[in-house]
C-alpha cells in the first residue's frame, strides 16, 4: 500500500466514512462526521500511522486531505 | 425578582456579543430581542406552550433565547433542524410527548410539518414558572427532560457570580454548546454582569478560534474534560495568553494529569482556575474549587457554591454526620430543579423539589471538601456528553437482536458484551455492522464503542448482571 492509500484509510477509519468519500478536497466541517472529536482521533491515528509527532499549528492547519499531503511531506513523507 | 434576561438594556453601550463580524452592544441586542418578540407574539399568542429552538453559538440563538424567555415560552433547545422532520419517529413522538408546534429556527418561526404536530384534545396549562426543558444526554429521544424555572436560571446565575470573577469589563468565549447547562450557564452569567461573549461556532481545532481569542483579548473560557484534552494536546500551556485571566473546568472528572497540567499552567503563569461539580438537575453548577484549593486536595470537588450546601446520606436516607464516611451526595439550593418531564402533563403545576439527590456518593473532609466516590447510577460521559448505561444498554438490545448483552463504560469507552462462547465469522462482522449503527444512533464515534464476546456474562449471586467484574474482565482483555 502507498502513502497516498494509506493516508486514506487512515482519514476513512478515523472519521468512519466509506473511503470513496476520502479525497483531496475533503475538509473539516464540511461532513458531520469530520468535528473536532473525530478530528484528534484523526491527528493520534495519522500519527501513529505515520510515526510523527505534529506541532500545534499543523494539528489546527490539517483541515483538508490536500492539507494532510502537505503537512506529512514536511516530515519527509512521500505522496 | 428582577431576572437577568429582562434587564439586558440597563448596560446601555456595553459591548455585549460579538456575532462573527462586529459587536453589539447591550442597547442593540435589546433592540433585536424587542422586534423578535413583536414578531414571536404576532404568531405564536400569549398561551404559553413549549417552542423548539435550535440553538448554536450565534446571535441569532442568543435573541431567540432570550425572546423566548422574556415571553415567558417554555424552550426545547435541538440541535439542528434536521432533527425535527416527519421521518425520524422519535421526533414525531417528542412533539406529541411535549405539544410541540412551532420551531424558532434562526430567523423564521416555522410551523412543524403536519405529521408531527397533533390537535390536542384541550389545551394543556403549562406551569407558568417553567423556562426550559434540557435533555441530559446528547440524543433526542431521551425518555425525560429536566424542568428548570426562571427562578433556577437566575438564582444559579447569581451564585456563580458570587464565586467566579466575573466583570462588566471581562470578554468569554464559546467553547460549548449553547444548549448544553455548562454552556447556557456561561452566557447567564454573562449577560447578568453585562460582561461580553464572542460568539463561535469555531472549535479549539480551528485557527479561527485561536485567532478571535487574540484579536478581542479573551478573558476567560470553559472547559469540559474533553476541550481540555483538545488543548491540552495543542500544548495550550506553551501558549502566553496574556490577556486570559481565568479559565473554568465542568463537566465531568479531568484525568489526574490534565489536572496538574493545568494547575501548574495557572501557577506559573498567574491564572486563575476552578473546577466546578454540577448536573443539569441543578441548573448547572453545585460545587467548586479554586486553584489554591486544588494545589492542596487536587481530587475535590471543593465545597458548595454561595447560598447553597450539601448533605450526605446513607441507604436508609439518614443523614451522615461524620467526616470521612461515604454516602449520597444530596444538595439543597435555589437552583434545584423543578423536576423531570415525561411529557406535558407533567408540566402542569409543579411545585420545586427541596432537594436534589445527585446519585453520586461522595465524603467529606473535616475542612467541609468534598470528595467524589462513586456513582450510584451507572452513568459515564465521554466526550463531555453523558450516558446512562442502563438506557444504552436497552437501546442495544434493540440494535443486536437475539444477542444476550451488557453494557458498561470508563471514560475512554463504551463496551457492549455479547454473550457468545465461540463467535462465527458471519456474528463478528454482523456485530461489527450493529456497532457502527449503534454509534450513530448514540452520536458517538464508532471508534469510542466497543463489541466484545464473552463466554459467560458475570452474575452476581442473586442473578443480576455483575457490572464492576464484567468492567474489570473487559479492561483485562
Amino acid at each position: 500500500m502507498n502513502n497516498s492509500e494509506k493516508l486514506r484509510q487512515t482519514f476513512a477509519s478515523a472519521l468512519s466514512v466509506d473511503l470513496d468519500k476520502v479525497v483531496d478536497e475533503l475538509a473539516y466541517n464540511t461532513i458531520d462526521e469530520w468535528d473536532s472529536t473525530a478530528h484528534m482521533i484523526l491527528i493520534s491515528e495519522l500519527e501513529n500511522d505515520f510515526d510523527v509527532m505534529l506541532e500545534t499549528d499543523e494539528i489546527i492547519d490539517l483541515s483538508s486531505v490536500a492539507k494532510a499531503k502537505e503537512i506529512l511531506q514536511k516530515y519527509n513523507v512521500t505522496f | 425578582m428582577t431576572m437577568f434576561f429582562t434587564q439586558i438594556n440597563k448596560f446601555g453601550k456595553q459591548n455585549a456579543v460579538f456575532d462573527g463580524s462586529e459587536w453589539l452592544s447591550y442597547q442593540a441586542l435589546d433592540d433585536l430581542v424587542k422586534e423578535k418578540k413583536t414578531y414571536l407574539v404576532k404568531r405564536l399568542g400569549h398561551e404559553k406552550q413549549v417552542v423548539a429552538l435550535t440553538a448554536s453559538n450565534t446571535l441569532l440563538t442568543l435573541v431567540n433565547y432570550l425572546a423566548l424567555l422574556q415571553l415567558k415560552q417554555t424552550i426545547f433547545f435541538i440541535e439542528s433542524k434536521a432533527l425535527l422532520t416527519e421521518q425520524n419517529n422519535e421526533s414525531v413522538s417528542l412533539c406529541e410527548r411535549f405539544k410541540i408546534r412551532y420551531l424558532l429556527n434562526d430567523e423564521a418561526l416555522d410551523s412543524l410539518p403536519k405529521a408531527l404536530v397533533h390537535p390536542s384534545e384541550k389545551p394543556v396549562e403549562i406551569d407558568t414558572n417553567i423556562a426550559l426543558l434540557m435533555g441530559t444526554s446528547g440524543s433526542t429521544g431521551a425518555a425525560k427532560y429536566v424542568m428548570l424555572s426562571y427562578e433556577n436560571l437566575q438564582h444559579n446565575a447569581q451564585d456563580i457570580c458570587a464565586y467566579l470573577p466575573i466583570q462588566a469589563s471581562d470578554k468569554t468565549i464559546t467553547t460549548l454548546p449553547f444548549s448544553y447547562a455548562y454552556g447556557l450557564s456561561i452566557i447567564n452569567t454573562h449577560l447578568l454582569k453585562g460582561a461580553a461573549i464572542v460568539m463561535t461556532t469555531f472549535s479549539v481545532m480551528q485557527r479561527e478560534f485561536w485567532e478571535m481569542l487574540s484579536v478581542h483579548q479573551v478573558s476567560s473560557f470553559g472547559g469540559v474534560p474533553y476541550t481540555y484534552e483538545m488543548l491540552l494536546r495543542l500544548r495550550f500551556t506553551q501558549k502566553e495568553l496574556p490577556s486570559l485571566r481565568y479559565f473554568t473546568q465542568a463537566g465531568g472528572k479531568l484525568a489526574r494529569s490534565h489536572l496538574d497540567s493545568l494547575v501548574s499552567y495557572a501557577e506559573q503563569h498567574n491564572k486563575q482556575f476552578f473546577v466546578m461539580y454540577g448536573q443539569t438537575e441543578a441548573t448547572a453548577r453545585m460545587s467548586f474549587a479554586n486553584l489554591e484549593k486544588l494545589l492542596s486536595k487536587p481530587t475535590s470537588i471543593g465545597c458548595a457554591i454561595p447560598n447553597t450546601h450539601f448533605k450526605l446520606i446513607d441507604e436508609k436516607k439518614d443523614l451522615i454526620s461524620h467526616t470521612n464516611q461515604e454516602g449520597e451526595l444530596v444538595f439543597y439550593g435555589e437552583n434545584v430543579m423543578l423536576g423531570y418531564a415525561q411529557t406535558v402533563k407533567d408540566m402542569i403545576n409543579v411545585e420545586p423539589l427541596p432537594f436534589l439527590e445527585t446519585g453520586d456518593l461522595a465524603i467529606c473532609d473535616d475542612q467541609g471538601d468534598y470528595y467524589i466516590s462513586g456513582r450510584i447510577k451507572r452513568i459515564i460521559k465521554l466526550f463531555g456528553e453523558r450516558f446512562n448505561l442502563d438506557d444504552v444498554q436497552q437501546k442495544a438490545i434493540l440494535f443486536f437482536t437475539d444477542q444476550n448483552l451488557a453494557c458498561v463504560g470508563d471514560d475512554k469507552h463504551l463496551y457492549i458484551l455479547i454473550e457468545s462462547n465461540a463467535p462465527s465469522k458471519e456474528l463478528i462482522a454482523q456485530c461489527d455492522q450493529q456497532r457502527k449503527a449503534l454509534a450513530k444512533y448514540l452520536k458517538l464515534n464508532h471508534r469510542s464503542l466497543k463489541v466484545c464476546f464473552m463466554q459467560n456474562l458475570l452474575r452476581t449471586k442473586n442473578g443480576k448482571l455483575d457490572y464492576s467484574s464484567l468492567l474489570n474482565e473487559v479492561m483485562g482483555h
